[in-house]
């Protein structure tokens, strides 16, 4: 018996108030006797800092306090996720243009701004910066980080943050008729989500709160509550919905920064980024790979060999997972018996690069997928035909010691080409492509709920993910609605504020679904128990005459809905049920990721394209998105991040880049230059579908969305420009430029 | 500086500017902050309000240019009830994180205003101003055509 | 924070007395570009003069003595939404609907784009072809440019202290002639060009051309009229091969940068594509084949 939520798409909880502008995002929020802060900036990447002169911006109106690196604790705390390299000001030297020298906090944004443009920075401009992947390798190059912040680490007198080596199989070229080696380049991009990142604390009693459009709240707790050296009961982290995030608001950036502030000044302090500030705030990594993939005549895969570097930028950040997760997976969803995989993530003197939608899978897909295609057009073998050859059938082992294949792959994979009328008949200039990518969710986690039963039968749940867009208030309304039988309307998703909601580590990877959905539903279970225990107590029977299941409850008296048994349940003195769920998965510290996957997000990305052979112009006419989804909770949802993905994923296929000059400026920061898809630049005719066999470890059987849909963008457009013209781009984006040159080298 | 007299969402408010530009008088003036900042240079349209009848980025327009003008923001869309194109973003799941969607409705809104019966064609173009990073475009380009088509 | 003063007169002779006052002084209608640097502090105008309560500046687009005036408030969408102007003048309307967004277009009048002397703008390739003038009114009274005289170098305007642009004065376009306007970029909405063309063309019975008008733009410093290209067209039979010519003319008559949008090889040899597609659409336009 359910109540019919899974499988419907209800209105979005939290929808109202984002079409009335009453939602309220951290910008939106204004704190008594707040003080509005500017960040103080050089105009180059690498600058040796001589000395600050504060003295006119103290005198200027409005200025209440100025922030220098020697007004911080000494040393200067450092923090990031995986290392704690990142400092609240620049140390001596700035890394990145864009690093935060010195602060300023007055009384109006205006204020704060004039006195930023009065600080004189004495500094020095160095010169051979740090800017490309041959820069990183080139051992002439300047160290991005002194040594003596890893000392006893073998690489730190060298720009490889760290390597990663993965390996199976012995690579033997003799074995394969056919190699593929090529070099494949993928941009620098940023995650350009529409609500700047925005930060304001507080001081509050011997403690601080902070607000934060962040991903990760019980992340940032923990490093406010480090650097400040306040127990984590003091440290109170708000969470509004972020205004979009995908993967660039997970870790903590400028909070620190501002509770210095907040507590130096005494008052609130705020500080909102400038789009343009994103851009050197946070970023994808860029990458170059070399690969070399070995088949058979027939299209068998007998090696893949992977030489991936990716130019992860000025700090730690998250990017070493990045590079080591998104690596172990480059061979892709293939059984493939020989791998070789070497990916370094190389420090660089650019804004530092972080976690985005995809977390490294695209950059490698886009290697792999293209030497697929390669070797199918020499070989004579049809592009779907060769992947279908090659791909891992349910329960398969494709990687040692991994999880194995959790899906029917294959039906995902002809879905995709059923969709495209792939082998269709094509007009001149016209092309088709597919490709697959494969990414690996979680391979740890650990999520508590609360759910609160009321004696009206409404119900509260509390958890600490963050509602960004992809709707997890919604889905938790419909996993509530169907465990306890409740209508949606009558459950209240309380988010977004760590003094309120129990821990979760946090909300990335595509997992909550899978991981909060399965607290929730313990939660609703745990709930169950109580009611079955108390009807029981009650009726004076035992518990095992009293069935709760899904919104039922099966007495000897009969049956009936939770809501209707609520109240004898609870008594003369009515309360509530309050449950509590945890899901806990551990991982394995002997598996290179610390983990195996929880589940895999398997996408085929299929498109047809039209170029114009003499302007390069390329129109992407039909787009289709298929994922292996286990189940969709919400068809509507899983529509609307499967085909966001695609779309974000063409802008890094045909348009979005990073550009540095040559001192490494990012010169085109903002929305003027850096283009992101408009609504004319979606495809014409854009198709998504989702296989759902139910095979998922989350609730219902459903496995995580949310990534899936940019995977195989690039590879999929670039194998449809190569049908429709001839021409191969190795390089993205696939720009008119790139497709021009490429037809005219050709001739 | 003289006084200014701007009617938001049929309320006339008088006042002096100590704010430069509509956005800011919107926002941080009246404490409207359904429109949103983010490039503050008329490319990315998260500060779209209707004013006379069309839609502008308010980012783009002085404090005094508005002297005397008719704004309409999306806190003045729905009355009692969410309005029609509120709605059919509900029902379509048009809003993902939601912080463009003031915007495309208020462009929504001033495309349905002077043309009740858009192509999809129409409804791109129409909303090419204003970015949205979830891309939301598609469930977006529905909901307007859901809205023009009425209550089925 | 502009820190500007703000003036709205009535009347163009207080508008002009207000322009010729002071240096330092900017005239504002849609605002889409001066409102940007001022927010950024890239302009800073002691008095930012609004014209847009000046009755004999407010919308129109009139027709009269075979001239189509378009007074200086007018903006893109007016443009878009004029029924005279989509008939007759395709190219002008093709230009005005690539500028910005909607909401730009809402704002941003064709004089702006005009005065703002960017040579990536849209619309003053199409004015360019079209043998437009542009008719100034200032301290020392009205006087007329063409546009190739008005647009002097990169944003530099022929416009002296206290001067604005009144209208923009187009030739009604003969029988059998017409216009297109081409633009290539990397997005499709709210993009700046990495080429554009303005293309009209007037044929006579027999297909031969009698007058040609040219305007390139994101391949100089300023919009650019290809001479020689509209040279060749003159007297000669409307042809795919008299196209393709001009269109190499005119890419020899241009030396395009690198910039971040393109590279200036890349704008060179698109021109003569731009050139002979825009030519042949104004000719199919024109209802006289080949």
């Amino acid at each position: 018996m359910t109540s019919g939520m899974v499988g419907a798409s209800p209105r979005r909880v939290g929808g109202p108030e984002r079409v009335t502008g009453s939602q309220r995002y951290v910008a939106d929020i204004h704190l008594p006797g707040e003080l509005h802060v500017k960040l103080v900036t050089l105009d180059a990447p690498r600058a040796r800092i001589h000395s600050i002169d504060t003295s006119r911006a103290e005198q200027m109106p409005g200025v209440v306090t100025v922030l220098t690196p020697d007004d911080l604790p000494q040393p200067i705390p450092r923090y990031g996720p995986q290392f704690q390299d990142r400092p609240v000001l620049a140390v001596e030297e700035t890394k990145y243009h864009g690093e935060p020298v010195a602060a300023v906090a007055a009384e109006t944004p205006e204020e704060a701004a004039r006195a930023a443009a009065a600080i004189r920075v004495d500094h020095e401009i160095l010169e051979g910066g740090v800017f490309s992947v041959a820069a990183a390798l080139d051992p002439h190059s300047p160290l991005v980080q002194d040594p003596s912040m890893r000392t006893g680490n073998p690489l730190s007198h060298t720009n490889v943050l760290a390597e990663h080596r993965y390996e199976w199989g012995e690579i033997d070229d003799s074995t394969a008729d056919l190699v593929i080696d090529e070099k494949y380049e993928f941009p620098m991009v940023t995650q350009f989500a529409i609500e700047p990142h925005a930060f304001m604390a507080a001081p509050d009693d011997g403690g601080i709160e902070v607000w934060s459009s962040v991903q990760h709240p019980f992340l940032l707790q923990k490093t406010m509550a480090s650097i400040l050296g306040m127990p984590l009961s003091r440290v109170r982290i708000h969470a509004p919905d972020p205004g979009g995030g995908f993967g660039g608001k997970q870790n903590p950036k400028y909070e620190p920064l501002v509770a210095f502030i907040a507590l130096r000044a005494g008052r609130p302090a705020r500080l909102i980024l400038s789009l343009a500030e994103t851009f050197q705030a946070v970023r994808r990594s860029s990458a170059e790979i070399r690969l070399r993939t070995g088949f058979t005549s027939d299209g068998t895969i007998v090696f893949q060999d992977f030489q991936s570097n990716f130019l992860i930028g000025a700090y730690g950040d998250i990017a070493d997972r990045v590079v080591g997760k998104s690596n172990y997976l480059a061979a892709g969803p293939y059984r493939v018996p020989n791998v070789r995989i070497v990916a370094r993530g190389l420090l660089s003197h650019t804004t530092p690069s972080t976690a985005m939608r995809g977390f490294g899978t695209p950059q490698l897909g886009w290697a792999r997928e293209s030497n697929i295609d390669r070797a199918a057009r020499q070989l004579g073998i049809d592009r779907l035909q060769i992947r279908l050859k090659n791909l891992a059938r349910a329960g398969e082992e494709f990687i040692p010691n991994e999880t194995p294949a959790d899906g029917d792959w294959a039906q995902t994979v002809e879905r995709a080409a059923k969709l495209i009328d792939w082998g269709a008949p094509l007009a001149d200039g016209a092309g088709r492509g597919l490709a697959i990518g494969l990414k690996s969710g979680p391979t740890s986690g650990l999520s508590y709920s609360t759910v609160r039963l009321l004696a009206d039968g409404s119900a509260v749940v509390y958890a600490g993910t963050s509602d960004m867009g992809q709707g997890a208030r919604t889905i938790f309304a419909q996993i509530i609605s169907e465990e306890l039988g409740i209508e949606i309307d009558r459950i209240t998703v309380t988010m977004g504020d760590t003094a309120r909601v129990p821990y979760d580590q946090q909300t990335s990877a595509s997992r909550s679904s899978v991981l909060m959905g399965n607290a929730i539903a313990r939660a609703c279970a745990d709930i169950r128990r109580q009611i079955q225990a108390k009807v029981a107590a009650r009726l004076g029977v035992d518990v095992s005459e009293v069935l709760v299941e899904l919104g039922k409850v099966q007495g000897p008296e009969g049956e009936s809905t939770i809501g209707e048994s609520l109240a004898m349940a609870l008594g003369p003195l009515g309360g509530e049920f309050t449950g509590l769920g945890e899901m806990r998965v551990e991982g394995d510290p002997e598996h290179p990721l610390g983990g195996r996957a929880v589940f895999f997000e398997l996408h085929c990305a299929a498109c047809e394209v039209n170029v114009d052979r003499e302007t390069g112009e390329i129109e992407v006419a039909k787009y289709v998105t298929v994922g292996d989804v286990g189940r969709a909770l919400n068809p509507r949802q899983v529509a609307g991040q499967d085909e966001g993905a695609a779309i974000m994923g063409l802008g890094h296929t045909l348009m979005e880049r990073m550009i540095l000059d040559e001192t490494g400026r990012i010169i085109n920061m903002g929305a003027v230059d850096y283009r992101i898809l408009t609504a004319m630049d979606v495809p014409m005719e854009m198709v998504s579908d989702s296989i759902e066999n139910a095979d998922g470890p989350g609730p219902f059987g459903i496995k995580g969305v949310s990534e899936g849909g940019l995977l195989a963008t690039a590879p999929a457009v670039g194998s449809a420009v190569t049908e429709a013209v001839g021409v191969v781009i190795n390089d993205l984006p696939i720009t008119p430029e790139r497709i021009w040159k490429a037809i005219r080298e050709q001739r | 500086m003289k006084q200014i007299v701007l009617t938001v969402n049929g309320r006339k408010h008088s006042y002096i500017p100590g704010e430069s530009f509509l956005l800011e008088v919107l926002r941080d003036h009246l404490e409207l902050t359904g429109s949103k900042v983010c490039c503050l240079e008329g490319e990315c349209g998260a500060c779209t309000v209707i004013m006379d009848g069309k839609s502008v980025n308010s980012c783009l327009i002085l404090a005094e240019e508005a002297d005397g003008a008719e704004i309409i923001t999306v806190e003045g869309l729905a009355g009692e009830d969410l309005s029609p194109l509120q709605g059919a973003f509900l029902d379509n799941a048009a809003a993902q994180c939601g912080f463009c969607i003031p915007g495309q409705l208020m462009a929504a809104q001033a495309l349905l205003d002077r043309n009740p019966s858009p192509s999809r064609a129409e409804v791109r173009e129409a909303l090419a101003g204003n970015l949205c990073r979830c891309a939301g475009y598609e469930q977006i380009t529905d909901a307007v055509l859901d809205a023009a088509r009425g209550p089925t | 924070m502009s820190g500007s003063r703000y003036e709205r007169p009535a009347s163009l002779s207080e508008a002009v007395t207000l322009l010729a006052g002071s240096d330092n002084t900017h005239p504002l209608s849609g605002g889409t570009d001066l409102a940007v640097a001022m927010r950024y502090g890239r302009a800073k105008p002691g008095l930012v003069v609004d014209l847009k309560a000046i009755p004999e500046l407010a919308p129109s687009i009139e027709m009269a003595d075979g001239l189509l005036a378009i007074t200086a408030n007018t903006v893109m969408t007016d443009l878009e939404n004029d029924e005279r102007i989509r008939k007759l003048l395709p190219a002008l309307v093709e230009a005005a609907r690539v500028v910005g967004s909607v909401q730009i277009r809402n704002r941003a009048t064709l004089a702006g784009n005009l005065a703002n002397a960017s040579p990536a703008a849209d619309t003053p390739p199409v004015l360019m072809a079209l043998g437009a003038t542009i008719v100034i009114h200032g301290p020392s009274g009205i006087r007329a440019l063409s546009v190739d005289d008005f647009l002097v170098d990169y944003r530099t305007t022929a416009l002296d202290p206290g001067e604005l642009i009144v209208a923009v004065q187009i030739p009604m376009p003969a029988r059998r002639s017409s216009s297109s306007f081409l633009k290539l970029g990397v997005r499709r909405a709210m993009e700046i060009s990495v080429v554009c063309v303005g293309a009209s063309i007037e044929l006579d019975e027999d297909g031969s051309i009698v007058k040609a008008g040219l305007g390139l733009g994101s391949v100089a410093p300023v919009t650019l009229r290809p001479r020689n290209a509209e040279k060749l067209l003159v007297g000669n039979t409307a042809s795919p091969e008299l196209f393709a010519a001009a269109g190499d003319a005119a890419g020899g008559e241009c030396s395009p940068i690198d910039d971040l949008r393109a590279s200036g090889e890349y704008r060179k040899a698109m021109v003569p594509v731009l050139v002979r597609r825009a030519l042949s659409i104004a000719q199919e336009r024109s209802g006289v084949g080949v």
